[in-house]
């Protein structure tokens, strides 16, 4: 879509969303660019004109700012378009001016018409041609429809010259020709029913023409007659969407005693035509037609502002400023108090057909489309202002009705309003609004409105799995907003309270943004203009228009702190208690609850004498939200108030003692929760709070008093733990953890759990119990005696496969040894379970965590090994499943844990000496290794965790600053690890990572990852992977010279990787892939040793043997091939030999691989190599089709 | 002091509503439509152009109209300048709809046309469509010696009868530019002091 001319496109269309611009920056250029499109021989047309549309999209949202520039941005276009249309044929004309017409019509649809037209010349002169112009305009061609437009508006404004347009006609009356009026006329009729924007021009051309005085007389009537017909026959929906929108602007620009005549018979009438019915179903249709019906009635009614209207006290800053300047400025006269006057008259008859309208717009507000809804508030507000008092009254009498329609009353004259329509409700506020604005809604009918609107501010229906209403909750604010600035103070000030307390709740508590920010617009204009709001400004600065953009600030920080003002603490509270906490949005329900947490300390009474005794029976609300909030809430009140009486004593005897009977009905809780709730559909929910409920319970220190409520604690914790949802299991274990905390923990439990992790039937049980044994507070010393089981469950639970061994005589070393074996054999994918696996380390991490400084206390040195070479073996965890390499979930577990636990150690080591070193220099060699291998990875997180554990290992010191590690190789990795490089960048990471390959002691490994990543099929990682490394081997010494490492070395390494990993593919393959391609580039031609040549080709062939995986097979011909280049030898011979029987594979891609291959050997032989018999072979190759 | 920058910072359009509207620069509230009337060379355009800035040295009688739209402040203006020729003068009916304000200029200089002057103008307040508009009467050509003053065509104008507008006559001169600014300034603040009321 972009090209590559425009390079900053994209940040234009970035300036578009992001910035507000203040001024037209780019004028200079776009006056280059209407340059080249004004010259007629620049011919760059096309691209100029797309750089502007590109440009003036990114004012499309602030187009003002192009006001100070558009009259040199229009007039040259106009003049020279006018030029063309004068002085040539119309098709002439077209074809130069194609490109201006589509310039005028963007600035229109960034401008807007209104703006653009009054910048188009509207001399007598200019008539003419254009009427000449327009009529030889093609309708149908789609290439320029923005000529059509562009002249429509233009005519519709030379149409307007203040002359006599049957004066002007140049005539030919006499010649048969038309006169000027009716080409005109036919003009708009002709573009009537166009399916494009010719057609909105069109109503516009036609309205300007029929409203002046001249043509009035004799044509408007008429029109009326023909589009009323057209109207009553006509079922072409852009035709009576034209009739419409022409009618609509005819009624609104014509002076009302010409159109008075025609208002009973002909317009009045069009409103009861069944084309409404029959386009129904039309948003634009219902809009225009209450537009109409509107603007019919206001014909019917003298403009005037209505007298019995409200007014504020003083509301002309002239008025008040020239009392006092006048004596100084004489020269200013004024009659400012005179305004009261002559339009006594009152008792104007008003016709019936005004009710019959208000009725249409009544129905307009209840329309589902929020544009026609609009134009009805909009119509009743203009309507009423012309009305007498009575009537006008009615009017709002009929709008209340709409709030009261389909709510119903429950036994205690509550309103229930779930039946109502938001639509009804959306409409009936704007409408509200708009008559306060004006000050139609007269100041003894706002008892009757403010209920109302209270309501309207809260209004939230749930509809199936969502809800409805924030366009009325967005509506009811601009009610509120409009209140403020139509009355005085004196006037709201009985509504402050219940105005002020709605708005603030909304503009915190509201759930969308949009709304919130309403809400405080509202109040701020409330606190600006009528003062009276308590503590208005310091609200305004905690909670505006930029504060209240995020929903978490908004809850937990500022309506906090607009709590602690007394009149709206008891109103925010029960906000959130009544609705927030109930919210069908579970985010919404988490949030409230972390709010009431944070209000505790500011009325901890009232929470224990309000609001818990409220909350707890809803608790076991069948209603699972209503469960679900109250459960978080009790749990959250419950522990914040122990958090408050903790520095309050009078509290604290209030909370502890004196509410005795709220605690025990708070641990009952647990108990009286529905089984249902626990185990249908959305439990999950229910037991993650009930979880959080225990677990703040025993944090909170509030203790089950009787059997029952203990084991139903228990109960709900041990089955939430077999739950297969993973947060419903981690808040299980926060509960397990806490609980174990408070209560203590028993072997029992100790020996269930163990139990559970190392069975294999349960499935989720496993992962659920495993990190429960983590949240053991180990950190408490009296659990030491539980330690070395839970350690020994963890490890085995870590392994591939589930290690039976006894729970307390453990045989670590037996242990481990097994171990090695089970690495390469196959597992039950039950055992291998990858969550478990993860669940198990991240259990591991949370117990080293709190062990901290005493880990080598508590963990005697064999198991300390045990856990270390558990770790290491988990860093070769490459397990996979239909997700992928799940493996990597638990590498990189380790990896943590590894980087918490290795600097931890050895600066133990370190500073205490004597003492018996724990990591001994071996295993940290392995660690780095291991790690080196995981920084080369494939997947780039795996990698960048690889490369934080190295560096948080690397650069330990201890407290005197000596480094805690002492391996080989410390400077280069500490220069890796100083360096800000980006692990996730295969193009960054690669090249570093290649030269430590020149450390034995870490070669093997990472030679390993290095490798599988240059197999890998990920073309950025494989580029740049097995570019780093060939570069590297290319420029190794065939022998030991004076070089550290020499190619020999280097494949006596690949031979040991492929013997370790035989027939792992994920490495094999991989490794000969790296081969073949050594040996295409040469390299390993020049290797002369056949023991290591015979080897490979050993391995090599192992590799192949009955193998079915064609990709292997490609990467073995490959590396045979290789063979089949080096002088001739042992392994050559047996190497082409093989080769050979692959051209008789079973498998037709093999002997097509084979074939290319064999060919490309040969084709690049030396020409000493060169003779008949090769000549042969290629010959045999090429023709057969393998 | 505090509370009113706090209605400066008012977010106007924070709702969806008044967003759309100024959104287009229609219907804005900052936005005021200003019909320019009066006879033939009593100085229209002139004062137009000078509000505008523009030379005044080649100013010519206006056949047809002219729109200009001026910033004022916070606000804009938009200016419909009208021939004043007799054969034109019919046609001012055309241009009046949602005028909110009517500035009438008079050329002070002229007493042989004053009672003219007068009947166009009580002829013009008829009109049903510029009810509730504001009324600025410009008394131009100060500069002229035997001009006549304000007070003077206050009274010829017979000013005080009007009850139907708020009005007001401002003495000035186009060619020097003097007071054009006070009588601009003062329609502004007019309409601005009533426009949450009208349409």
């Amino acid at each position: 879509m972009m090209t590559s001319e425009f390079n900053d496109n994209e940040d234009d269309a970035e300036n578009q969303i992001n910035q507000q611009l203040s001024h037209f920056e780019h004028a200079v250029e776009f006056k280059i660019l209407l340059d080249q499109l004004l010259d007629e021989q620049s011919g760059k047309y096309n691209k100029s004109y797309t750089r502007i549309q590109q440009i003036l999209d990114v004012y499309q949202e602030q187009p003002h700012l192009l006001d100070p520039h558009l009259e040199s941005l229009i007039e040259p276009v106009v003049i020279q378009i006018r030029a063309n249309i004068s002085s040539t044929s119309a098709m002439e004309a077209q074809s130069k001016c194609a490109w201006l017409f589509k310039y005028l019509y963007y600035l229109t649809k960034a401008r807007g018409y209104k703006t653009i037209v009054k910048f188009m010349t509207h001399e007598v002169s200019d008539l003419e041609p254009m009427v000449d112009f327009m009529n030889a305009q093609e309708i149908r061609d789609g290439t320029c429809w923005e000529t059509r437009y562009v002249c429509l508006i233009w005519l519709s404004i030379i149409c307007m010259v203040p002359f006599d347009l049957r004066k002007i006609d140049s005539g030919l009356v006499a010649s048969g020709q038309q006169s000027l009026i009716n080409r005109l006329l036919d003009i708009h009729k002709r573009y009537l029913g166009c399916t494009g924007k010719e057609r909105d021009a069109s109503s516009i051309l036609v309205a300007r023409l029929l409203s002046r005085r001249d043509v009035s007389t004799e044509h408007l009537i008429p029109y009326l007659q023909w589009a009323k017909e057209e109207l009553s026959s006509v079922h072409d929906v852009f035709k009576v969407t034209g009739l419409l929108s022409s009618l609509g602007a005819i009624f609104q620009y014509a002076a009302r005693d010409i159109l008075l005549p025609s208002l009973d018979d002909v317009a009045f009438p069009i409103l009861s035509l069944p084309f409404i019915d029959n386009f129904s179903g039309n948003a634009v249709i219902r809009k225009l037609y209450i537009k109409l019906s509107e603007r019919i009635s206001l014909c019917y009614l003298r403009p005037r502002v209505a007298k019995w209207r409200y007014q504020r006290g003083n509301r002309s800053l002239v008025k008040n400023l020239h009392s006092t300047t006048s004596s100084t400025d004489n020269s200013l006269q004024a009659n400012i108090n005179t305004h009261a006057g002559n339009d006594e008259d009152d008792d104007d008859d008003i016709p019936e057909q005004i009710e019959t309208v208000i009725e249409i717009l009544l129905n307009g507000l209840r329309d589902k489309d929020t544009i026609v809804r609009w134009s009805a508030a909009k119509g009743v507000g203009r309507i009423c202002q012309r009305l007498p008092q009575e009537l006008a009254d009615d009017v709002v009498g009929s709008l209340l009705e709409l709030f009261s329609e389909d709510v119903l009353k429950d036994g205690n004259n509550n309103l229930d309003i779930s039946a109502t329509s938001e639509h009804t409700w959306h409409g009936a506020c704007l409408s509200i609004a708009e008559l306060s604005r004006r000050g139609l809604l007269l100041p003894e009918r706002l008892n009757d409105t403010v209920d109302w609107i209270a309501i309207a501010l809260k209004f939230d229906l749930k509809r199936g799995s969502h809800s409805i209403g924030s366009n009325v909750r967005d509506a009811a604010c601009y009610v509120c907003w409009s209140f403020a600035r139509a009355y005085a103070p004196e006037v709201i000030q009985s509504y402050v309270g219940q105005v002020a307390h709605s708005l603030v709740c909304v503009s915190v508590y509201d759930r969308e943004i949009n709304v919130r920010r309403a809400a405080s617009a509202a109040f701020q204009e409330n606190v600006g203009r009528q003062g009276v709001f308590p503590f208005g400004i310091d609200i305004i600065q905690a909670a505006n228009y930029y504060s209240l953009g995020n929903r978490n600030q908004a809850f937990l920080d500022i309506s906090v702190e607009i709590a602690r003002f007394e009149p709206y603490r008891d109103p925010l509270i029960e906000h959130l208690v009544k609705i927030s906490v109930r919210h069908w949005d579970k985010q919404m329900r988490c949030l409230a609850s972390q709010t009431l947490h944070k209000l505790v300390s500011i009325a901890p009474r009232h929470f224990i004498k309000v609001v818990l005794p409220q909350l707890i029976p809803d608790t076991t609300s069948f209603d699972q939200n209503i469960s679900h909030g109250a459960l978080l809430s009790v749990a959250e009140i419950s522990l914040a108030l122990t958090e408050c009486s903790a520095h309050d004593v009078a509290l604290s005897d209030e909370w502890q003692t004196s509410s005795k009977d709220l605690r025990q009905n708070i641990s009952k809780i647990v108990r009286l929760i529905p089984e249902k709730n626990l185990t249908t559909f959305g439990s999950e929910h229910i037991r993650e709070a009930s979880c959080h409920l225990i677990a703040c319970l025993a944090e909170a220190g509030i203790a089950t008093t009787d059997n029952a409520d203990a084991q139903a604690w228990d109960q709900l914790i041990s089955t939430s733990l077999k739950r297969k949802e993973e947060n419903v299991q981690k808040s299980a274990v926060m509960a397990f953890g806490a609980l174990a905390r408070y209560k203590g923990i028993d072997e029992e439990t100790v020996k269930e759990c163990i139990d559970q992790t190392i069975a294999t039937r349960h499935l989720y049980g496993r992962r659920g119990y495993v990190l429960a044994l983590g949240a053991i507070p180990f950190d408490l010393p009296q659990m030491d005696v539980h330690l070395s089981a839970v350690l020994s469950a963890i490890i085995s639970a870590m392994a591939k496969k589930v290690l039976k061994f006894s729970i307390f005589n453990t045989d670590g070393l037996g242990l481990v040894q097994k171990w090695t074996n089970i690495v390469t054999q196959k597992h039950s994918p039950q055992e291998n379970d990858a969550e478990a696996k993860r669940n198990a380390v991240v259990a591991l991490q949370s117990i080293i965590q709190q062990l901290h400084i005493r880990i080598k206390e508590a963990i005697p040195y064999d198991q300390f090994q045990y856990v270390v070479q558990g770790l290491l073996n988990n860093l070769e965890d490459y397990s996979i499943d239909q997700r992928g390499d799940v493996g990597s979930w638990i590498r990189e577990e380790s990896m943590k844990v590894l980087s918490l636990v290795v600097p931890m150690v050895t600066r133990m080591d370190m500073e205490i000496p004597g003492d018996q070193n724990y990591l001994g220099l071996d295993t940290q060699m392995k660690i780095i290794a291991k790690l080196l291998k995981q920084a080369s990875e494939r997947i780039d997180r795996t990698r960048a965790c690889a490369g934080n554990a190295l560096a948080v290992i690397v650069k330990s010191t201890t407290d005197d600053g000596r480094p805690c590690l002492q391996i080989p190789g410390q400077e280069m990795l500490l220069n890796i690890s100083n360096s800000d490089l980006d692990w996730t960048s295969p193009a960054d990471v690669y090249p570093r990572l290649v030269p430590i390959l020149a450390i034995s002691e870490y070669r093997f490994d990472l030679l390993t990852g290095l490798i599988t990543s240059a197999g890998s099929r990920t073309e950025s990682l494989l580029r740049y992977s097995s570019q780093c490394l060939n570069e590297y081997i290319n420029q190794l010494p065939t022998t030991v010279g004076d070089a550290t490492l020499c190619l020999q070395d280097f494949v006596r390494e690949f031979n040991r990787i492929l013997e370790v990993h035989r027939n792992e593919d994920r490495v094999s393959i991989a490794l000969l892939e790296v081969v073949g391609s050594l040996f295409e580039s040469g390299t390993l031609s020049h290797l002369h040793d056949d023991h290591i040549y015979n080897r490979l080709l050993f391995l090599t062939r192992k590799e192949a043997y009955k193998s079915r995986d064609v990709r292997k097979l490609a990467a073995v011909i490959r590396v045979l091939v290789g063979y089949a280049g080096l002088p001739p030898c042992k392994a050559r011979t047996t190497a082409v030999q093989q080769l050979l029987t692959y051209l008789v594979h079973p498998f037709p891609k093999v002997r097509v691989a084979t074939a290319d291959q064999l060919f490309i050997y040969l084709t690049t032989l030396d020409d000493q190599y060169l003779d008949d018999r090769t000549m042969e072979a290629e010959e045999i190759i090429t023709s057969t089709d393998w | 002091m505090k509370e009113r920058n706090l209605l400066l910072l008012s977010p106007y359009g924070t709702f969806n509503y008044t967003e759309e509207k100024s959104a287009k620069g229609e219907g804005d509230a900052n936005s005021h439509a200003v019909s320019v009337h009066g006879l033939d060379n009593a100085g229209k355009t002139t004062i137009l152009k000078r509000i505008n800035g523009e030379p005044i040295d080649t100013i010519s009688p206006t056949l047809g109209f002219n729109i200009k739209t001026l910033e004022h402040g916070p606000y804009k203006l938009n200016i419909w300048d009208v021939g004043g020729q007799k054969s034109i003068r019919s046609y001012w009916r055309n241009y009046f709809e949602q005028t909110d304000a009517l500035v009438w200029v008079v050329d002070s200089a002229d007493r042989l046309r004053v009672d003219d002057c007068r009947q166009e103008l009580a002829q013009l307040l008829q009109e049903e469509r510029l009810a509730g508009a504001t009324l600025l009467v410009f008394a131009n050509k100060q500069d002229i010696p035997s001009a006549m003053t304000d007070l003077e065509i206050k009274e010829a104008l017979d000013l005080d009868s009007i009850k139907s507008h708020h009005w007001s006559i401002q003495a000035c001169s186009a060619v020097t530019g003097e007071n054009l600014l006070q009588g601009m300034d003062w329609v502004v603040e007019d309409i601005a002091s009533r426009i949450y009321m009208m349409d």
